[in-house]
């Protein structure tokens, strides 16, 4: 009980006010002079005693002594799920929790004010789930940052290959099947209704087959992408289901290409892969055509959406153009059997174009190897 | 909101190619595994190749037009007589294709404009 006065004191005759000084380069703390004055009182406060005779008690202060005190959470909120060793106790047979009196007859104080129940010293409430999670952008992107890892941060012309399995529909929705499937679908559609409040699901029954509920979520996510572009302009998540749908379909389109080129089915002028190449290319603009049209979006005329549409390049004397196969935004998408990278004119054409791509996205049939989709960054011009 | 197969109409020459292009895939019965396009089927794919040539028939004339909605009959014909893609009807309807395709990539022929345009069909594929 020696206030900091008398410790201080014993090393000499310096004045209480030099005493506040060193104190305060020691600890940053400024104490009024008093405080340094021979014979000053103890100041300390400690919570820990027993208010019937002033005594100190144990206070939590090691893993032994945490294992057996016992505090009331009395005081503060209500509820929680916290473990609770007076439960049994405070539950009154009939349901009735009467107020506990004064007492210390099990060794522990509990106040008459105290109305909640005991707790477990260590215990540590759940800390607040965060508002929204990184994880999500892993399963659910929406954006083509979340498609290409590092595309915000990667320099000017860079290239960078798409996720594995960011793009596979079976994936998540192997892992949301039966019960989390739809949960899902139901969270899906309240972000849809977030956007638009007249937005209708239309389902008649739970899709029980896994078939069934791939769709039903593909479906949504596509209502949500053409959802957020109509309501408010928002092209990241259409940008993503765009090539989404464009890798599933240059896919099915190679895969039904050799087929057909394997049977001589296919008219061939130079070779094999302009052959397959020739159809599937055309296909795939007639089933992206088809795909924006039953999504409600006139392609000939939006402003952000486009298929196979001229991109003019108005900076030089001579105006000219290029033609992605699709454009969303200020994203190109060409969908191609060929390696493309800043090299090829056709992709500075793009880059040159007057809408002033953030990227080129090259989609390529995944029969052909791993890393064949990537984007290739803006380059400085 | 989508779900149900929404009919497709082309509205250009270089659109109904395309959608030649794709019935030359999938032919005889134009039908696909994706859940992209449920409800597609022979009906819905010839009912947007006739409605397209509709569209443009303006511009093809009415001859060149009365030539490919025939030629549009005799190809369904083909492919349903071949469903299963077991007998020479579906090749002889995918014949047709490439020969309506002929057709209309004649029609969209024109001399390199002041643009840097490819003059081909073939070169646009190549080129773009």
């Amino acid at each position: 009980m020696m206030g900091l006065g008398q410790n201080i004191s014993s090393a000499g005759q310096k004045s209480a006010a030099r005493l506040a000084f060193v104190h305060y380069l020691r600890t940053g703390r400024r104490l009024p002079e008093s405080a340094f004055a021979p014979a000053a009182p103890e100041t300390k406060f400690n919570p820990y005693h027993d208010p019937r005779n002033g005594q100190f008690t144990f206070a939590p202060g090691g893993p032994r002594s945490l294992s057996r005190i016992v505090i009331s959470n009395g005081r503060q909120a209500a509820g929680g799920d916290a473990p609770s060793i007076a439960a049994g106790r405070s539950n009154a047979p009939g349901g009735k929790n009467p107020t506990p009196a004064p007492s210390n007859a099990d060794g522990i104080w509990r106040d008459a004010q105290e109305q909640g129940p005991l707790r477990l010293a260590q215990y540590r409430p759940t800390p607040p789930r965060r508002a929204r999670g990184n994880i999500e952008s892993f399963w659910d992107p929406m954006t083509l940052q979340q498609v290409f890892p590092g595309l915000q941060s990667a320099p000017a012309g860079a290239i960078l290959t798409v996720a594995d399995n960011l793009l596979n529909l079976t994936g998540p929705a192997d892992t949301v099947y039966a019960t989390l499937s739809e949960a899902y679908a139901n969270h899906l559609i309240n972000q849809i209704r977030k956007v638009d409040p007249k937005y209708r699901y239309d389902s008649f029954s739970v899709s029980r087959t896994r078939a069934g509920q791939i769709n039903k979520i593909r479906q949504l996510r596509l209502d949500r992408a053409f959802t957020l572009y109509r309501m408010r302009g928002d092209t990241g998540p259409l940008q993503v289901e765009t090539l989404r749908f464009l890798q599933e379909r240059v896919n099915a389109a190679y895969k039904v290409g050799v087929q057909e080129f394997a049977a001589g089915r296919l008219e061939v002028r130079l070779s094999r892969e302009e052959a397959i190449g020739n159809f599937a290319d055309l296909a795939i603009r007639r089933e992206t055509r088809v795909f924006y049209n039953s999504n409600g979006i006139v392609y000939q005329s939006d402003p952000q959406v486009r298929v196979v549409g001229r991109e003019y390049d108005t900076s030089g004397t001579d105006r000219t153009y290029r033609i992605p196969d699709v454009r969303v935004g200020k994203i190109a998408f060409d969908v191609t059997l060929t390696r493309k990278t800043l090299t090829s004119k056709q992709i500075r054409g793009f880059f040159n174009a007057d809408f002033k791509p953030d990227a080129v996205v090259i989609v390529r049939p995944r029969q052909l190897g791993p890393g064949i989709t990537y984007t290739i960054n803006r380059p400085r011009m | 909101m989508s779900g149900s197969y929404k009919p497709y109409i082309p509205q250009t020459a270089g659109e109904i190619i395309d959608q030649l292009g794709w019935m030359m895939l999938y032919s005889p019965k134009f039908e696909t595994d994706s859940g992209y396009f449920p409800g597609q089927n022979l009906d819905t794919t010839f009912f947007s190749l006739n409605e397209g040539l509709k569209a443009i028939r303006n511009r093809l004339g009415d001859e060149r037009y009365a030539d490919l909605l025939a030629m549009s009959d005799r190809m369904r014909a083909h492919f349903e007589a071949d469903p299963e893609n077991k007998t020479d009807d579906t090749l002889a309807g995918r014949a047709l294709i490439l020969e309506m395709m002929g057709l209309l990539k004649a029609r969209r022929q024109k001399p390199a404009a002041a643009l840097n345009a490819p003059a081909t069909r073939s070169a646009l594929l190549k080129g773009r």
